[in-house]
C-alpha cells in the first residue's frame, strides 16, 4: 500500500512536471534529468497513527528510509486530521518525560529514521473529528529535495514491534 | 544434625522475606476523585481489598501517556490470560482541569478499553495534586501553543510510572510506564496474590 501512495505521489509530481515543458527562448525543449530521482530513494514506511477522540490528541509513526546518496531534510507536516500538525520529539529530563517542536530533520543519504512511540513523531493537536482503529487516515510531509510526501497511515493500537521497548531515544 | 538446623533455618527465613521489598503505605490519606462516569471514587480505600495498577496520564498527551495506557491494557490482557482475577486499574489524571468524566469516556471509547475494572479518575486540582505529591508523581506544565482560534494548548513534562499497589494500600512497586515489563508487573502481581 504504501508503495502504491509512493507511486501515486511520484506519478502525480511527473503529471505536474509534464505540464509545465521549458523552452529555450528559441523555442527548442529543454530535456532535463528528472529532478525526482531523489524521491524515488526516500521511502515512507511502516506509517501507523494512534487512535483518537475528537479535540483530543494523537501521533503518526513511520520510518524514513532514504536509501539515495544524497541527503534530505523532512522540514513539515500537514493534515486535514487537526488544529496543528507538528514534527515533534518525546525527551527525557532527569525522571520526567517531555515533548517539544522539531524544526527540521536530516536524513543522510543511506540513513533510515525512525519516527515511533517515546521518540520522534508527528503530533496531531486538537483533532477535529473521531480517528478510529481500523481507519486510513492521511498526512503529508514535506521534504527540502522530495517535496510534498503523502503519507496513508492506518490507525491502530501499538504492536510488540511498533513500542520498539528496548531501542528508545530522547 | 548442626547442619541440618542451618539450611531449616535458611529455608524458613527465606519463607518468611517479603515478595516484594518496597512498602510505602498511603492509607493515612483519603482523596476524594470522580471517575468516568461521574461516580465519587475515594482513593485508595475504595480499593483496599485488592491488588492495583495505578497510572498517571493526562489525555491530550499524544505519546508517552497512550504508552502507559497501553501498558495497562496489556497487562489486563495478560492478567486475565492468566486467570488472575481480583486486580483492579486505576488511570489518574494530572489535567483534571481538561479532563472531565465526559473526556475520560472518549479517550477510553476510542481506545476500546474494557473499563469494567478500571477507574479513570478526575478531580478537583488541589486533590489530584496532592495526591501526585503523595506518590511522587510530578507534572510541570510546558510546551505551550496556540491554535489559530487562539486556543492555548498545553502539554506537561511529567513523571512516567505505573505503580503497584497491594490490598492493605501500600505501595510495592513502580514501573516506567511507557516501557513497562509486562512480565516482570504480572510476576509481581502474582507474588501479592500469593502472599
Amino acid at each position: 500500500m504504501k508503495h502504491a501512495i509512493w507511486t501515486l505521489a511520484l506519478a502525480a509530481a511527473v503529471v505536474v512536471g509534464c505540464g509545465d515543458d521549458k523552452k529555450t527562448d528559441d523555442g527548442d525543449p529543454i530535456t532535463e534529468t528528472p529532478s525526482a530521482t531523489t524521491a524515488t530513494t526516500l521511502e515512507v514506511q511502516a506509517p501507523w497513527m494512534r487512535p483518537s477522540a475528537k479535540n483530543q490528541n494523537t501521533a503518526c509513526y513511520f520510518l524514513l528510509v532514504n536509501g539515495g546518496d544524497e541527503a534530505d531534510t523532512l522540514l513539515a507536516a500537514a493534515s486535514e486530521l487537526a488544529k496543528i500538525t507538528e514534527v515533534h520529539e518525546t525527551y527525557m529530563d532527569g525522571d520526567l518525560m517531555g515533548m517539544r517542536e522539531v524544526e527540521a530533520i536530516p536524513i543522510l543519504a543511506g540513513e533510515t529514521v525512525e519516527f515511533k512511540p517515546g521518540g520522534k513523531h508527528i503530533m496531531l493537536i486538537g483533532t477535529l473529528d473521531d480517528i478510529e482503529i481500523g481507519a486510513t487516515e492521511t498526512i503529508v510531509l514535506t521534504f527540502a529535495r522530495a517535496g510534498e510526501v503523502v503519507v496513508e497511515a492506518p490507525v491502530k493500537k501499538p504492536e510488540k514491534t511498533d513500542v520498539h521497548m528496548q531501542h528508545m531515544d530522547h | 544434625m548442626q547442619r541440618l538446623w542451618i539450611i531449616l533455618l535458611a529455608a524458613a527465613l527465606v519463607g518468611c522475606e517479603d515478595p516484594l521489598p518496597q512498602k510505602e503505605f498511603i492509607g493515612d490519606e483519603k482523596f476524594e476523585l470522580i471517575d468516568q462516569n461521574g461516580d465519587a471514587v475515594v482513593f485508595p480505600n475504595d480499593f483496599e481489598g485488592e491488588i492495583t495498577l495505578v497510572g498517571f496520564v493526562f489525555t491530550n498527551c499524544p505519546d508517552i501517556c497512550p504508552m502507559t495506557t497501553h501498558s495497562m491494557q496489556m497487562l489486563q490482557e495478560a492478567l486475565a490470560k492468566e486467570d488472575i482475577e481480583g486486580v483492579r486499574f486505576a488511570t489518574i489524571t494530572f489535567d483534571p482541569e481538561r479532563d472531565t468524566p465526559e473526556v475520560l469516556r472518549e479517550y477510553i471509547r476510542v481506545r476500546g478499553i474494557d473499563d469494567e475494572n478500571w477507574a479513570f479518575l478526575s478531580g478537583a486540582a488541589p486533590t489530584t495534586e496532592k495526591l501526585m505529591d503523595k506518590m511522587s508523581i510530578v507534572a510541570v506544565s510546558s510546551d505551550t501553543t496556540v491554535t489559530e482560534e487562539g486556543d492555548l494548548i498545553y502539554f506537561f513534562t511529567h513523571t512516567d510510572r505505573i505503580t503497584l499497589v497491594d490490598p492493605e494500600m501500600n505501595i510495592r512497586n513502580e514501573y516506567i510506564g511507557s516501557r513497562a515489563d509486562i512480565r516482570l508487573i504480572v510476576e509481581d502481581v502474582k507474588k501479592l496474590a500469593d502472599d
